[in-house]
């Protein structure tokens, strides 16, 4: 059952076979595919590079300013999937995608599953390891899910999931404080939809799109409101979530805290504090390296 | 101007706002201690104690070490004419760290700051995984040491105080919010703190220190203490338990 409830628009691309030495042309075809215009519903972009011959300089004019905007929400909500099986291409990609810190997923075929579109650009290893748990888990977590699955604090993994939002590659769906909020990769929820990319037909992009069923509806909050909405609050969504799933795991730890308290048991206690400090110690120390 | 009230414990000086640490690098390489020196014996060398007394109240110095770089900007710490040290402040996790120190010699090879640079080139100046690990080790058992009594003593002013928040730091770390309620005969107790940085170990914790006869179910969670509502922009949560 997927937190989203309205369509999401699957749009293909290919710019012609041609030799792109001309950055103007590339341009004007971006401008043209890709206008930034932002919609209240999902959509996946798809550029398949394959059969075009691009200079360096016309492909960072293609795929630069698309990213960039992917990432400042100039599209709404939406992820960027290209296209390519050339060796050099892909590398040129992923040095842009790191460089420009551009949310971009990579695809060999523009009929491979959406699943298997490899996520390039500025991301950690922590972040690498979450978008798997992610796809691992269907697609759609929560930051109490991912703690679970990671064997991480959930203070850990809000930061690690709103990384991932942050840098455009997850969406963040806010719900209620015992929900918790939603982090969603919207090609693993494409598929989710009964629609891999194989199914799914490139039709004109006034009406492509596929639907979730109806009883599949729930309430969707829009991702840019979330964005915006205040940190504390996004936490403490994530904190209810947990507290209220790991009641029973709790209180047997509550029941050992206890016993230590009673019993003065410091190194005990002191023990059972710092459980989790290497990650932690992982977190800092990663920080300085961004 | 009075200086700020410190303590030390294990490898910090804790400071109102931070702590003081040293990396290890630093402490054996550059200070020649051992691994396991407290950051109390550590006083006795000079650049320490300048350490100390120039940044327990104000994180950064003047000068820079190299350019300044946002968050990361490494600032110069002198003591005399020769002592010179490299420090940087990481405000996230709270803590101000001594990165390096080296005597200042101008124009000689192994003068301070070509050192420094050097350590900042190769990426070791500051601190490392190990380092972290170490502050949230002392922090863990500064917090397990002094959890219980600092509960149970913000709990007893709160009981002479009924209806009135009383705000105390638990563990050194954890500043917390307390009420208690007397209805009849019954006593309602609110425990109001912030989950920002926090872990769902210390949260167990907290709450045992508060009663060690309540289980963690016994414990419900509230939007707002009999005063006020929580704070939700700040990622406070509060707890409410009945007592006959």
């Amino acid at each position: 059952m997927s937190v989203l409830d309205k369509r999401i628009e699957y749009r293909p691309s290919r710019p012609g076979t041609a030799v792109y030495p001309d950055h103007h042309q590339v341009a004007q075809y971006r401008e043209q595919e890709f206008p930034p215009t932002a919609t209240d519903w999902e959509r996946i972009f798809c550029i398949n590079l394959e059969g075009g011959f691009f200079s360096p300089g016309a492909l960072m004019e293609l795929i630069v300013p698309l990213g960039q905007g992917m990432r400042a929400g100039a599209y709404g909500s939406a992820a960027l999937v290209v296209v390519s099986t050339d060796v050099g291409t892909i590398a040129f990609l992923e040095a842009l995608a790191e460089k420009h810190e551009l949310p971009i997923f990579l695809s060999s075929s523009p009929n491979a599953p959406l699943r298997h579109a490899r996520p390039i650009g500025a991301l950690t290893t922590a972040e690498i390891e979450t978008y798997g748990l992610i796809r691992s888990a269907g697609g759609e977590v929560t930051s109490s899910r991912v703690a679970d699955l990671a064997g991480i604090e959930v203070n850990a993994a809000v930061n690690r999931l709103s990384g991932l939002a942050k840098k455009g590659y997850v969406h963040r769906v806010a719900r209620s404080r015992r929900e918790g909020d939603a982090f969603v990769d919207l090609l693993s929820a494409a598929e989710q939809m009964g629609a891999a990319t194989s199914d799914v037909k490139p039709v004109p992009a006034t009406s492509d799109e596929f639907s979730i069923p109806d009883d599949v509806r729930q309430a969707i909050r829009a991702v840019a409101t979330i964005e915006g909405s205040n940190p504390g609050e996004v936490l403490l969504r994530a904190w209810y979530e947990f507290l209220d799933r790991h009641r029973d795991a709790l209180d047997v730890d509550s029941k050992e805290v206890r016993r230590m308290l009673k019993d003065n048991d410091r190194d005990g206690l002191a023990s059972y504090a710092n459980r989790h400090n290497r990650e932690r110690a992982k977190q800092a120390v990663a920080r300085l390296k961004r | 101007m009075n200086s700020p009230a410190l303590r030390w414990h294990r490898g910090s000086c804790i400071c109102q706002r931070y702590d003081l640490r040293i990396t290890q690098r630093c402490l054996v390489s550059d200070l020649g201690f051992e691994s396991s020196t407290s950051f109390a014996d550590a006083r006795r060398h000079p650049i320490v104690h300048a350490f100390e007394s120039q940044r327990a109240s104000e994180p950064t110095g003047t000068r820079t070490v190299g350019p300044a770089a946002g968050e990361l900007t490494i600032y110069r710490l002198g003591q005399g004419h020769e002592h010179r040290g490299a420090t940087w402040h990481d405000a996230a996790e709270r803590v101000l760290w001594l990165c390096a120190y080296g005597l200042h010699r101008s124009g000689e090879n192994d003068d301070a700051f070509p050192y420094f640079h050097g350590l900042i080139g190769a990426g070791t100046l500051l601190p490392t995984e190990e380092d972290y690990a170490a502050l949230f080790d002392d922090r863990g058992h500064r917090f397990a040491d002094t959890l219980y009594e600092d509960a149970q003593h913000l709990l007893a002013r709160a009981r002479s105080n009924p209806g009135v928040e009383q705000i105390g730091v638990l563990g050194g770390e954890q500043t917390t919010g307390v009420v208690v309620d007397v209805v009849d005969t019954l006593e309602e107790t609110y425990i109001a703190f912030s989950v920002v940085g926090l872990d769902t170990s210390r949260l167990v914790m907290i709450l045992g220190a508060f009663d060690v006869e309540a289980a963690f179910r016994d414990w419900e969670l509230v939007d707002r203490l009999p005063t006020r509502l929580t704070r939700s922009a700040d990622g406070e949560i509060c707890y409410r338990i009945l007592r006959g």
